[in-house]
C-alpha cells in the first residue's frame, strides 16, 4: 500500500483499571502499581480464581450525559468519548456543523445485547425488548452518535482482540478519504462472565497476576477499559482553531490464515502487517522509538512477537502494559495506543509489568524499569483470534525524520 | 469511491447459488421449513428459511468442516461461491485479497453456554475451539485459511447496517491501495435468538409488522477497483450510512429502489411506500427472510438486475404507484438498495452498469 497522509489525534479519553483518566493511569504505570482482583461482578465456576483487572467503580456519572446507559461497555464508551472531546475542546454545538463518525471496536458489546433474550426465555422474567431496543441499549457506537447528536457514519468492529486497533485504522481512512471530518474512533470493552470462563477453557488465563514476556508466563488476565481518540481533518482543525496531540501516521493489518486460536509460529502474518504499518507512515523503521506490544504473557503470541521486534527493530525498546491494565479485549488496541501517545509525550515508557526473567527462548526481552525514550514515532500492535493482527504506527509530529 | 463486481455468491433459503436466487425471484417465492425451538419457558415449531451449506463438502475437506460452526459454513460458502463465479467472469488477479463479513447477529453458536456455569468441570468439558468460534471474527479467520489470504481480514457487527458499512469499507480498502480485490458480503445464522425475537414482535398482519419469516444465509461479491474491462455485474458505485432520525431519504433521479423491508423496522413499508411515489420499488426479503445482513441479498438481486438487464417483480407487496408489480427492462437506470435501519440509521449501496456520475441516490446526506 501506498504511504498516507498522516491524521491528526486532537483529543483523547482513556479509562481502565490503572485510573480513570489517561494522566492518572500513565501515573499509575510510572509508580508500578498493578491493580488486580478476583471477579466481583459475575459469577463463575473455578475453583482458583483468575485475577482480573477491573475499573474502579465510580467511573461513571450520569449526570455528564442526555442518554441514560445502563450496560457497562456502553458506560465505559460514553465517559471516553465524553473526555476525548473535552480534550479535543469540542461540545455538541462545535460538532453540528461537522461529519462526524464513530468507529468503535468491541466484542462484549456486540453480543450482550442478546443475552437477556436467552435470560428472558430461560431463567429471568424482565420486559421484552425488541432487537434495535436492544441494539440501542448495547452498542456504545450508537450510544455515542445519540448522546452526541453526531449523524454518521457508525460502525462496529468485531475483530476480537484487534478491535481498537482495527477501528482507529478504518478511522483514519474515512478521514484520508473525505468521509468524515472528525471520527470518535476507540474501543472498549467490560468484563464479562462468558470472555472470563470462556479464556479458562482455552487455558489460556494466569492463575497469578500475568507476567508478559517473562520466563514463567503462564497467560494472561483479562481486564476492561475504554479509549477513544478524536481523529481530525486538518481543514477541521484549521477552521476551528483547534490543535493536533499526535497523528496516526500509518496502519496496516493482515490475517495469519493459519488457526483459529494459535498465531503462525513464523509471526509471517505480523511480519506483513507491521511492514504494511510501517510502509504507510512512510517512515524508516530506526525512527520507530519504542514498541507497545501486544504481550498478553500467553506463551505462543510472546514468543512470535519477540521474535519480529529483533528481526525488524533489533534493539529498540518495548513493553506490555497488560500487567497493569489486563487484557482490555477490544479495548486493548485503543487503550494501548492511547498510552502510547503519551509515552512519546513524555519522553519515556513505563517498565513492562510483571517481567522479571529473562525468557532465553525469546529473540528480545521488553524494558525491566521506566525508560527514557528519544524519537518522535512509535508503534502499537494488537493480535486477535483467528490470526488478525493490526498494528498502528503514531507520531507526535507529521513528518518523521530518520 | 467505486467497486467493479466480479463475482456473486449467494446462499439462503432460497437455494444455493446465484441462478438458484435467480429461480426464486422468479417465482416470487423460497421453500419454508420448521424448525423446532426449545426454552425453559416453552417449545414451539417457527418458520424457517433456512441455508443447506452441503455443497461444501465439495470443495472444502470434511476435517475442517468439522472444526467450524454453522455461520462459518454459510458465510464460507457464499465466498467460495463468489470466488469461483469471479473467475467464470476472469476477475483481473491481484496480489493482495481483503476479506470483510458484515453480521448482525455473529457467532450465536454457543457463546452463551459459557454463562450461568456451576462447576469448574462444566468448562473443562469445552473443547478449546468451542470458545473461539463464538468469537464474531472467527468467520473471516476460517475463511482466511481456506483461502491461504493474508490480506486485511475484518467482522463488522453493527446489527442491520452491517452489510451497507462492509461495503463502504471494501471500496474504501480498494481506493487506497490497501488490497487489489476484496471478497466482502453479509450472512446471519438462524438461532434460537432471532427465532425467539420473531416470536415476540406483534402477530403478522398487524398494522406496523411484517410477515416475514426468519431466514438465514450468506451473499458475497468479488470485487475489484474498476479496470479498462467492463466486470459482469456492473458497478458499486457509493456505499454508504447515516443517522436517519426517523426520515427515510428523498428518493432522486429516474432510479430503481430495492427496499429492505424485513420486519426489525416497524416503519420500513412506510418508507418503502414513501419512495415509491416517485420511483419504481421493489421488495425481495420474502425469498431471503427476515436477518440484519438481508442488504446482502438485496445488492446480489439487484447486480443479477444489472447483469441480465431485467429488474424482477417485487415479491413483496408494499402498496404504492411504483411498486414493481411484473418484470421490467432496467435500462440505464441506477439500482439503490435502501435499508430503514431498526436504530434509526439508514444504509444505501448504489449500483450501475457503467461508470458515470456518481449518486448515492438521494437529495441529501
Amino acid at each position: 500500500m501506498r504511504p498516507v497522509d498522516p491524521v491528526a489525534i486532537s483529543g483523547i479519553g482513556c479509562i481502565c483499571s490503572a485510573g480513570h483518566t489517561l494522566n492518572a493511569a500513565m501515573a499509575s504505570m510510572f509508580r508500578g502499581e498493578r491493580r488486580f482482583g478476583p471477579p466481583s461482578r459475575f459469577r463463575h465456576p473455578l475453583t482458583t480464581e483468575c485475577p482480573v483487572f477491573a475499573v474502579a467503580e465510580g467511573f461513571f456519572v450520569p449526570e455528564r450525559f442526555e442518554q441514560p446507559a445502563t450496560v457497562r461497555t456502553v458506560q465505559l464508551a460514553l465517559t471516553a468519548a465524553a473526555d476525548a472531546l473535552a480534550d479535543a475542546g469540542l461540545d455538541r454545538t462545535g460538532l453540528a456543523d461537522k461529519r462526524v463518525g464513530v468507529c468503535i471496536g468491541t466484542n462484549v458489546g456486540g453480543s450482550i445485547s442478546n443475552q437477556a433474550i436467552l435470560g428472558e426465555d430461560e431463567e429471568t422474567p424482565v420486559p421484552y425488548l425488541t432487537p434495535d431496543q436492544r441494539f440501542r441499549a448495547a452498542s456504545p457506537s450508537l450510544s455515542i452518535a445519540r448522546e452526541f447528536h453526531l449523524s454518521g457514519p457508525l460502525q462496529t468492529i468485531a475483530t476480537a482482540c484487534s478491535a481498537g486497533t482495527d477501528a482507529i485504522g478504518l478511522a483514519a481512512l474515512w478521514i484520508q478519504s473525505g468521509v468524515c471530518d472528525l471520527v470518535v474512533a476507540g474501543g472498549m470493552d467490560e468484563l464479562y462472565e462468558i470472555t472470563y470462563n470462556g479464556f479458562y477453557s482455552l487455558m489460556n488465563s494466569h492463575d497469578g497476576p500475568c507476567r508478559p514476556f517473562d520466563r514463567h508466563r503462564k497467560g494472561l488476565n483479562l481486564g476492561e477499559g475504554a479509549a477513544v481518540m478524536i481523529l481530525e481533518s486538518a481543514d477541521s482543525l484549521a477552521r476551528r482553531g483547534g490543535r493536533s496531540r499526535a497523528f496516526v501516521l500509518g496502519h496496516g493489518s493482515t490475517s495469519d490464515a493459519f488457526h483459529l486460536t494459535t498465531p503462525s509460529p513464523d509471526g509471517k502474518g505480523l511480519r506483513m502487517a507491521i511492514e504494511e504499518a510501517i510502509r504507510t507512515a512512510a517512515i524508516p523503521p530506526a525512527a520507530v522509538a519504542f514498541i507497545n506490544a501486544h504481550g498478553t504473557g500467553t506463551p505462543d503470541n510472546d514468543r512470535i512477537e519477540a521474535h519480529q521486534f529483533n528481526a525488524l527493530f533489533p534493539g529498540a525498546p518495548f513493553l506490555s502494559t497488560k500487567g497493569y491494565t489486563g487484557h482490555t479485549l477490544g479495548a486493548a488496541g485503543a487503550v494501548e495506543a492511547a498510552f502510547t501517545v503519551a509515552c512519546l509525550e513524555q519522553g519515556r515508557i513505563p517498565a513492562s509489568a510483571g517481567f522479571e526473567t529473562p525468557d532465553p527462548d525469546l529473540a528480545a526481552h521488553p524494558v525491566s524499569e521506566p525508560t527514557d525514550i528519544s524519537g518522535t514515532a512509535a508503534l502499537s500492535e494488537t493480535l486477535a483470534f483467528g490470526g488478525n493482527n493490526s498494528v498502528l504506527i503514531l507520531g507526535l509530529k507529521e513528518m518523521i525524520s530518520p | 469511491m467505486r467497486a467493479a463486481i466480479w463475482g456473486v455468491g449467494a446462499v439462503g433459503g432460497f437455494g444455493c447459488g446465484i441462478a438458484d436466487l435467480a429461480s426464486a425471484l422468479k417465482q416470487g417465492a423460497s421453500p419454508v421449513k420448521t424448525v423446532r425451538i426449545n426454552t425453559i419457558e416453552a417449545s414451539f415449531d417457527a418458520p424457517g428459511l433456512l441455508a443447506d451449506t452441503a455443497p461444501l463438502a465439495d470443495r472444502v475437506d470434511r476435517r475442517f468442516l468439522r472444526r467450524t460452526e454453522h455461520l462459518t459454513r454459510i458465510a464460507l460458502l457464499g465466498c467460495l461461491l463468489a470466488s469461483e463465479d469471479g473467475r467464470r467472469h476472469n476477475a483481473p488477479e491481484g496480489n493482495r485479497r481483503g476479506i470483510i463479513l458484515g453480521t448482525g447477529y455473529g457467532s450465536t453458536c454457543n457463546a452463551f453456554d459459557f454463562k450461568g456455569l456451576a462447576a469448574e468441570s462444566d468448562i473443562r468439558q469445552f473443547s478449546p475451539i468451542s470458545f473461539s468460534n463464538s468469537v464474531h471474527n472467527a468467520a473471516i479467520a476460517h475463511i482466511a485459511t481456506i483461502l491461504k489470504e493474508n490480506g486485511p481480514g475484518l467482522a463488522i457487527n453493527h446489527f442491520d447496517m452491517s452489510v451497507p458499512l462492509a461495503l463502504m469499507t471494501a471500496c474504501q480498502w480498494l481506493d487506497a491501495g490497501r488490497v487489489d480485490s476484496v471478497l466482502v458480503g453479509g450472512a446471519d445464522e438462524y438461532s434460537r435468538i432471532m427465532a425467539c425475537h420473531r416470536r415476540r414482535l406483534p402477530a403478522p398482519g398487524t398494522p406496523t409488522t411484517d410477515p416475514i419469516i426468519v431466514g438465514e444465509g450468506s451473499a458475497f461479491f468479488l470485487l475489484t477497483r474498476p479496470t479498462d474491462r467492463p466486470p459482469p455485474y456492473g458497478y458499486i458505485e457509493s456505499a454508504t450510512t447515516r443517522v436517519m432520525n426517523r426520515q427515510p431519504p428523498e428518493p432522486v433521479g429516474d432510479a430503481v429502489y430495492f427496499v429492505g423491508v424485513d420486519g426489525f423496522n416497524p416503519a420500513a413499508d412506510q418508507h418503502a411506500r414513501r419512495i415509491g411515489k416517485t420511483a419504481a420499488v421493489g421488495v425481495y426479503s420474502p425469498l431471503y427472510g427476515q436477518l440484519p445482513a438481508g442488504t446482502a441479498f438485496d445488492v446480489a438481486v439487484a447486480a443479477l438486475s444489472v447483469k441480465t438487464g431485467i429488474v424482477y417483480p417485487s415479491v413483496r407487496g408494499v402498496s404504492t404507484v411504483g411498486e414493481m408489480k411484473a418484470a421490467q427492462n432496467l435500462g440505464d437506470r441506477r439500482i439503490h438498495c435502501v435499508k430503514p435501519g431498526a436504530a434509526g440509521e439508514w444504509g444505501i449501496v448504489s449500483l450501475a452498469d457503467s461508470l458515470t456520475c456518481a449518486t448515492n441516490g438521494v437529495k441529501s446526506d
